[in-house]
Order: C-alpha cells, then structure tokens, then sequence
C-alpha cells in the first residue's frame, strides 16, 4: 500500500522525486527565465509602439525607421522565446515523466506481486497513465507559471513606479489585495467543499458503479428503481457542485475584477491628467501615458495564466497521494547471491512493518523443510512476501528463490514463452522438465507443441496450470522454493498428485510451504506457526 | 433537457464578455489619445463613464458566464449518464473494466465542448466581425488588416481542428495498446520475480509496457493547440508591422487612427483562447468514437419459471467457451453440489443456467424447454459479487420487492452481519469497504430476500473462516427446504445438507481433454484431406 502522504506537495517531490537529478533545477530556471524575458520584450515593444503612436497623434508625423525596427525586433524576440518555452516545457515534461515510469517499474520489480496484487489492474493503469504525467504537467508548468506569476508584478511595478510613482503607489497599495481576495475565497470554496465532501464521494462513483452492476439489476429487476436514483443523486451531486463552484469561481471573478478595473481606472486617469483636470505626480504625456495602460494588464495576466492551470496542482496532490514513495529511488532491493550459494539464515526479532507481524526467532537450515501455517487471513502470504523481500521487513533471505502461488499466471504468448519467459533454454531442456511435470502427453498433443499460443484461453485445466507453473520454476536453479497454498484451488486427486509431485521435484531443495490442505507431516523438518500477528517456530 | 440543446444564455454571456473586455482596451486607448489632443469643450466625461460601465459589464458576464455555462454543463453530463444507462436497459457490457470506467470521463468530455470549446469559437467569430464592421463603418485607416487576420484566423483554426482529430485517433490506438499490454504485465505480477534483473544496482523489469507513446500522443495534442496559437501571434505581429509601415498620412492627428493598430498588438489575447481550446474539441470527438464503439449484448427475458419437479439441461454448454457439454438436473428443493476443479467451467455453466450467458444445449423445467434469456426468479450469486454503493438497506433490496424490516435483521443475524447495521450505514466509496467473506454472505441475503424460485451459488465458502463457513452452509442448507440451490465448490463442509452431487471435474477435465483430442484431430484429418 503506498504510504499516506502528509507532508505537502512541493516537500514530497524534492525528498522523493528531485533526487538524484530527475529534475535539474536548471531546468526549471531556464524556463522561468523565458517567462520572464518575454514579458521584459513585451512591455519593451509597448514602448516603442507608443512612440509611433505618439508620432502620429501628437507629433503628426509619419512613423520613422528607428522605432518600427525596435518594435518589430522586441515582437518577433517576445514571439520566439514563446516558441522556445513551449519546447523547452515539452522537453523537460518528457524527460521527467521517462525517470517516473522508470522509477516506478523498479518499485515494481521491488515489491512485485505483494504490491500489485493489493489494487486492481484498472487501479494500476490509471496510477501509470495520469498519476505520472499530472506529477510532471505541475512541476513543468504550474510551478514555473507561479515563479512567473510571482516575478512579474514585480517588474512591472517597479518600471511602472519608475516612470510614473503616483500610479505605481496606486497600484502597489491595490495590487496584494489580489491574491489576499483569492485566499479568502479559495479558503471559504475549501470549507464548503468540504461540507460537501460526503456527497461528492459517495455520489460521484455511483454511474460507473451501476454500469458494473447491470446484470446484478437485471437479476433482482432493480433497474427502474437504480435508474431513478441515479438521476437523482446526479442532481444532487450537480446541486453540491454549483454550490462550491459558486464560490469558487469568484476567484477568477476578483482577479478579472481588479484587471479590467485597473485598466479602466488608469485610462481615465490618464486621460484627465492629460486633459489637464488632474494634477498630480509628474507630467504625462501620450507615450507615457498610452505605455503604461498597455502595461498595466501585464501586472495580473501571469496569475491569470496561473489560474487556467490550476487544477494541475489538485491533480498532482491526488497523484502525490497515491503514488507515496512509488517514485523514489530505491534501494537495492534485490539478492546479489548466485544460486547455489544458500546455506542458511537465523533472524532475531524478525519483524514486518505493515501488516505487523513479529517473530523472535527464525532460522531456516539449507535442506530444510518448513510447513507454515496458521488460518487465513493470519498473514502466512505476508511473511512468505517478506521473506522474498517483496515487503519491508527487517530480514529477508538473501538467496535465489522461486516462488508458487495458487493462481497461477499464464502469458497469452507460446508455450515457450510461458516457460522462459525472458530467457533461452535449449528444446531438450524443456522437455525435460516439461517430463519431470508428468506434461510430456499434454504438450504432445498439442499443434505446434512448444510454440503453440495459449491466448486468452489456455487450454489447460486447474492441476495442469500448476504443473506447468512448477515446470517454468524447475528451469531456474533456485535456492529456496516458497510455496503459497499450490493446491488451495484443486480437488483432492489432483491436491495428491501435485504435493507428490513437488516433494520428487523440490527434495533438496530448502522449501518453505504454507497450507490448507493436509500435507505428510514426515516430509518436514520444522513447523512455523503464524498466530495473532506473530510466527512461532517449533 | 435535451443534449443537444442549443446554450443560448452561455453562448451569449461569453461574447458580451469577449466583447466588452475588448471594447474597454480600445476605448481607452482611444481616449488617451483623444484627450492628449483634445480641443476645448472636448466632452470627456461620458467616454470616462462609458469605460468604467464596460469594465463592470465584462466583470459582470464573466462570473454569469462561468456560472450558468457550468450549470448547462453539469446538467449535461447527467443527461448523458442517465440517457446512456437507459440504452442499457436489459443490456450487458462486453467490455473490459477500463472501457466501463472511462464512461464517466467520457460523458464529462460530451457535455463540456460548449462552455470548452463552441463558446469560445462564437465570440471570437463575433469579435472578429464586430471588429471589421465597425473598423468599417468608421473607416478606420487599416481596415482590411482585419479581414487578413479573419483569413488567419479561419486558415489556421480549420488546420488546428483536422490536425486534433488526427492526433485524437492515435492517442486512443496508443492508449488502448497499453492497457492490453499493462493488462497482461501486471496480471502476472506474480511471475516478476523469474523476470526481475539487476546490474549494477539498477533493477530492470523485461517485459514492463511503456506509455511513453501515449504521452506523446497526449503532448502533440496540446502542443497543436499551442503552435496553433503562437502562429496566429505571429500573423497579427506580422499584420501589425506592416499597417505601421503603411501607415498613410490620414492616421495623423486622429485619435481613432489608434485602433486598428491596438487591435492587432492585443488579437492574441482576445482571440488567443479560441486556439488553447482545441484539444476539449479533440476530447469531445474522441469520446463520441468510444461512445459509438461501445458494444452491448442483449440479455433477453425467457420469463418466469418456478420448477414444480425438476430442472435438467442438456447437452448444455456456455457459447465460445471451449469446454465440454454438460448433462445435469436439479430436484424441486434441495442443496445440489456442481464440483470440479478451477477452470473446468463452473462458473459459466452457472451463469449460462441463470441466463446471463448464451448457451448452447437445453435448458428443461419441468419437461418443457425454456428460451434463452433472464429467468426471473432464478438467482446466480457470484463468486465476487457486486456490492452497490449505496445504503445497506438498499444493498439488501435493490429492486422493487422490499422484505419487511425484521426478516433483514434476521438475515443479517443469521449470517453474522450485524457488524453493518444500522440499514442506512453507507457501503462502498464514501463509506464501509467490504471484505471478501462479508460481500460473499451479503450477496448471498439479498438473493434470499427477494424469494428466488431458484439459487445458482458460486464458491460461497472460499475466503471464509471456519464459523461463517458454519454459518453459510446452515443458511443454504434452511433455503434448500424450499427451492433448488445449485452450489458450485471444491471444497463441502460437512453441515450442508447435500442431495445431490453433480461432478463435472473428472468428467469436466476428461471431457476436455476429449474436446481438445476431437478438435487436434478434426485438424488433422482436414490437412489429410488436402494432402
């Protein structure tokens, strides 16, 4: 289970995704940096189009060579650094979410099946395909629109000031009332929100919930009656949704609010300054004038830019709670033993985390054979786990192990396939242990015998899966054999035959072996109990 | 209201918006200009008012806009969900689990593209037109620059939305890829540690799918959209150069001259949203094709069939499941036990007996053969059985009969469930989360409450500990008193009252086998034939 998160967002990626170097902050600095240079050729080219203005109105003369090529080279500046931000962001996103998709396949090949087998598939893809790229859309573009969101204003006031004091006090004095509105009411649609919470759990899921349900409705006739329901959950889901949205959106409001109004203000302004009816500050004219009212909405439009990405930042709070440390990189995890080399382990105070389950003293000899038991649910999969290193725990047999559970998964790829897997062994050597398997008829029978494709039906039955799962394991020389329940899904004849099976196949080999079923107390050297989250060796 | 109902009141709203917050830039500009040369007795105090006025409108329509077209949008959405689910009246989905959640998303996509997409384009149109008849009608210096921009505008809008819906139909290839290959990956997690590699502390998974192509169908949607934006940039620059170039003599000492020039330097801000909107329109025709793609199959209804003596089927095998026939029956009452390893086809047999699944064989009540289709009354508990998110009094009583109170509380008793009382206590999403077991013997309450004539129980005992399978079995063998109860299981506790035993294992694996022979050797025998 991904650990819950508390600490906030920017703090969860530099511990666990910035490390080593998967986002460079030069990166990030470069990207900010042409935010800001365009606004800088920006407010520059506003100069030089007022000039010509100027000369037009007042001066009543054609615009000259000197301005013209000023202002078309700061537009065409402004122009290409917008070119390379979109390409440096693109950039930086894809080689961001590369080391998050690596990342996280190495945790998965880590914690493997004890991880995966907690969530759904549909769970898992959607963690892969949104989760991921919701962590890099905010880090690449909605961190870097707030640096800008927050440098720009900052600029603009001070080349405002500079030119004009009177309007840039003016605006000095308004301008933190902006983001001081927008927490009030971000706070007060966070509360209401939250008053709604309920409503926006239970009732959000609830279309694709009766989607899943449809036969269940068909076989108790509640079709009608699920349909009615649901059309009145979604009003009321709509109902608490206007509500919070009607707060929300005076977010937006306020920041439109304060730039219309400012442009509306500072035009009259300087209007009537250069009418003559207002006097104060130093004198205006139309160039200054026309400059700064072509400024003055460059003060918000960052935020407001900030504000059309915003919900990138609650998509990647919800990916941070879901993917906890999935994104760090972690620590070997995996045994550096070569097979062969296993000659037993004792562990002291051996402990797992989550679940807790605790154990004073276990020792496992090379050779031996240990039965695990305890009733289900008593966590006899989670040491087993553990004891693989898929969990965290304080120990794990640091060997080259095999691992068999009772479902047994099948490639829909040949034969072949589904016992190499990823490596090459010779024929001879797969009919070997396809013999050892008693699969010899089985596998004769088949069309393309070794490379016949399984599909999304093999055409095996129960026991012969599980012969075929011990075939794929006899391939790999391991040390130690886990066996997870093997037969827990098998009638009795085929329970016989597969234990008879894997006690020929597993002799000297060290097994650990958790059942239900009853196995030949003879055939083992210890017994470990798991018990009320403890393991007691006998 | 209907879908596609046209949203006059946001479609407006967004051009007095657009509109206005434009007007307040030109006007202000204007009167700057004006002002700077102004002659005696020039009237200044009615443009002054006339621009704080638009700077209320545009903040005004803006807060309407956001607000109504989101109200239009939410109630959409619902329309669509409810207007889907009624297609699926008497309907299966045959799709994976993935298509069936995407649904949600994909109605939100439908119902969005006005306020996402169509508002945009209308009050960019309208902004555009007003602008021209305007600069027109005032004879403004420039005036054809706007038409230019109109032509850049269309030019590149119309490449941005065919380029989108190109980029839409590799982005659901791309997607669809990788949720069969993610599918297959991480439904042999447990055979990942046969696959895991390391060298040199860098663990490797062979095998693992990538979404790197997704992304970058993603990426190349959104990034269409911004280089459909930054060119249409480039054209006003462009426009806006040349019309001071060309300025004539006309543009002096004319506070109006100002205009056109304004006009341009400002276009990507007041027409620049009306590209940022193209992959909502890329997300809408992206989820109309799954939309139209997705398949049903029709349940049927084979009516109502309460067995006075006995049920038989025949030759009875569930269609496109490689499985042999099986022959069977089931007495008017009683515990009849279906066993037989996993895999050899209890399940399907089961659901195919309840009508769910098309079958091929018959099935027989009473000696008469009955159509294919829902029988009513007749109830298949699954192995994993649904639970509503939803109150557990509706849980217990989803359809239209409802069990008086006391039998609910007995049932909950009797089958340890008191845990989940009060009956209003929320279940799924938003409140309790069920284990395994409960789900099993809440599933298994429900369809004993709504009076089967017939039960079809899947592995009601796996995952339960030893006094709920005590529990279960007392429950089923009480249910067995009245009506037949088919119970599918590897393992039999010794409390249930069995009649009968049906085993399709040893005839089920043999019979397969046999299946399998017979189809290897029917090959063989059409390959001699063509030698």
């Amino acid at each position: 289970m991904p650990a819950a998160v508390s600490a906030s967002l920017p703090k969860w990626f530099s511990s666990t995704v910035a490390s080593e170097g998967a986002a460079p902050r030069s990166a990030f600095a470069l990207l900010v940096f042409l935010g800001v240079s365009k606004v800088i050729s920006v407010i520059l080219a506003y100069w030089y189009f007022s000039v010509m203005i100027q000369d037009w109105i007042v001066n009543d003369r054609l615009t000259t060579q000197a301005p013209l090529l000023a202002m078309s080279v700061c537009l065409l500046g402004a122009w290409l650094l917008q070119r390379v931000r979109i390409h440096q962001t693109e950039h930086a996103k894809a080689s961001l979410l590369a080391s998050l998709e690596r990342r996280l396949i190495t945790q998965f090949g880590c914690q493997q099946h004890a991880l995966i087998r907690q969530q759904s598939t549909y769970y898992w893809q959607s963690l892969w395909l949104q989760h991921l790229p919701a962590i890099a859309d905010w880090h690449c573009e909605y961190r870097v629109q707030q640096s800008i969101a927050a440098l720009v204003p900052l600029l603009v006031l001070a080349v405002i000031g500079w030119m004009n004091p009177v309007i840039g006090i003016a605006l000095l004095i308004a301008l933190p009332v902006v983001p001081l509105f927008m927490i009030v009411v971000g706070k007060g649609a966070a509360r209401l929100h939250q008053r709604h919470f309920k409503a926006f759990e239970r009732l959000g899921g609830m279309f694709v919930d009766r989607l899943k349900a449809l036969p269940m409705l068909a076989t108790f006739s509640a079709y009608e009656r699920q349909k009615a329901l649901l059309g009145r959950a979604s009003e009321q889901l709509n109902d608490a949704t206007m509500r919070v949205v009607t707060v929300a959106f005076l977010s937006n409001t306020v920041l439109d609010f304060f730039a219309t109004l400012c442009v509306a203000l500072v035009a009259v302004f300087i209007g009537f300054t250069l009418l003559g009816e207002i006097q104060v500050g130093p004198a205006i004219d139309l160039l200054t004038g026309l400059w700064i009212l072509l400024t003055v909405p460059l003060l918000l439009s960052e935020m407001k830019a900030l504000g059309q990405i915003y919900h990138q930042k609650a998509l990647a709070q919800s990916a941070c709670e879901a993917l906890g440390d999935l994104v760090s990189e972690p620590s070997d995890c995996l045994s550096s033993r070569p097979a062969g080399s296993f000659r037993g382990e004792h562990f002291a105070d051996f402990s797992v985390m989550s679940p807790t389950l605790k154990a004073p003293s276990l020792s496992v000899s090379e050779g031996d054979w240990i039965r695990l038991e305890g009733n289900s649910g008593a966590g006899k999969t989670v040491l087993l786990e553990a004891l693989a290193g898929q969990r965290e725990a304080s120990h794990r047999l640091n060997c080259q192990y095999v691992y068999l559970s009772q479902q047994v998964a099948l490639l829909p790829g040949t034969l072949r396939d589904n016992l190499c897997l990823d490596d090459h062994y010779a024929d001879d050597t797969l009919w070997q242990v396809l013999a050892q398997v008693q699969l010899t008829p089985w596998a004769r029978r088949l069309k393309q015998q070794l490379d016949t494709p399984f599909g999304e039906h093999p055409p095996l039955s129960g026991g012969e899966a599980q012969r075929l799962a011990i075939a794929r394991l006899l391939l790999r020389d391991a040390d130690v054999w886990l066996l997870d329940e093997p037969t827990a899904h098998l009638p009795q004849e085929q329970h016989v035959a597969i234990i008879d099976l894997l006690r020929v196949c597993c002799i000297h080999k060290t097994v650990i072996w958790a059942s239900h079923k009853s196995l030949p107390e003879c055939w083992f050297d210890r017994v470990w109990t798991v018990k009320d989250g403890e393991v007691l060796q006998q | 209201m209907k879908v596609t109902r046209i949203p006059w009141l946001t479609l407006l709203l967004a051009i007095i918006h657009g509109a206005s917050g434009l007007l307040v830039l030109i006007i202000a500009s204007w009167f700057i200009a004006a002002s700077a040369i102004a002659p005696v007795g020039f009237n200044y105090m009615v443009p002054a008012v006339v621009i704080r006025a638009l700077a209320l409108i545009r903040i005004g329509a803006g807060y309407a806009q956001m607000w109504v077209g989101h109200k239009d949008m939410l109630s959409r959405t619902r329309n669509w969900r409810l207007g889907l689910f009624q297609q699926l009246a008497g309907k299966r989905i045959e799709e994976r689990q993935w298509v069936v959640e995407a649904l949600s998303r994909h109605t939100e996509n439908l119902a969005s593209v006005w306020i996402g997409w169509v508002t945009h384009q209308a009050s960019a149109v309208v902004m555009l037109l007003a602008a021209f008849v305007a600069a027109y009608w005032l004879d403004l210096p420039g005036t054809m620059s706007l038409v230019a921009l109109g032509i850049a505008w269309l030019i590149i809008q119309f490449a941005l939305v065919l380029r989108g819906l190109q980029i839409a139909a590799r982005e659901i290839r791309n997607e669809q890829r990788f949720r069969f290959e993610s599918e297959h990956f991480l439904d042999t997690s447990s055979l990942w540690h046969l696959r895991v590699r390391s060298e040199q502390g860098k663990v490797s998974l062979p095998g693992a799918p990538s979404a790197r192509d997704y992304w970058q169908a993603q990426r190349d949607n959104r990034r269409t959209a911004e280089t459909a934006e930054w060119l249409f940039q480039g054209a006003s620059i462009g426009l806006l150069i040349s019309v001071m170039l060309l300025a004539s003599a006309t543009v002096m000492h004319a506070p109006l001259a100002v205009i056109i020039p304004m006009l341009l330097l400002a276009a990507p801000d007041w027409l620049g949203s009306s590209f940022k909107a193209g992959p909502v329109l890329t997300a809408y025709r992206q989820s109309q094709r799954a939309m139209a793609s997705l398949s049903f199959l029709p349940v049927g209804n084979a009516g109502h069939h309460a067995p006075r003596s006995e049920i038989r089927v025949t030759e009875f095998s569930a269609i496109e499941r490689e499985v042999a026939p099986v022959n069977f029956s089931l007495p008017e009452r009683g515990v009849v036990l279906l066993d037989g390893e996993s895999g050899c086809g209890k399940s399907t047999i089961m659901q195919a007996l309840a009508g769910h699944l098309r079958y091929t064989g018959e099935r027989i009540v009473d000696g008469k053969v009955i159509p294919q289709g829902l029988v009513s009354g007749w109830v298949y508990v699954e192995q994993s059985p649904v639970v509503l998110q939803s109150t557990l009094r509706e849980n217990l009583c989803p359809g239209e009969i409802k069990a008086p109170e006391n039998e609910l509380m007995e049932g909950l008793k009797s089958l340890g469930l008191e845990g989940l009382l009060p009956l209003d206590s929320w279940l799924g999403q938003g409140g309790r989360q069920l284990s395994g077991g409960e789900r099993k013997r809440l599933a298994l309450l429900r369809a004993a409450l709504c009076r089967p004539d017939v039960l079809l129980v899947d592995e009601p005992f796996e995952g339960l500990d030893e006094q709920n399978i005590v529990r279960v079995s007392a429950f089923l063998s009480r249910l067995g008193k009245r009506i037949p109860v088919l119970v599918a299981s590897h393992i039999t506790p010794a409390e249930v009252q069995v009649v009968r035993a049906v085993n399709i294992a040893g005839r089920g694996e043999e019979s397969e086998h046999d299946s399998w022979q017979r189809g290897v050797e029917r090959t063989e025998r059409a390959l001699d034939q063509i030698r």
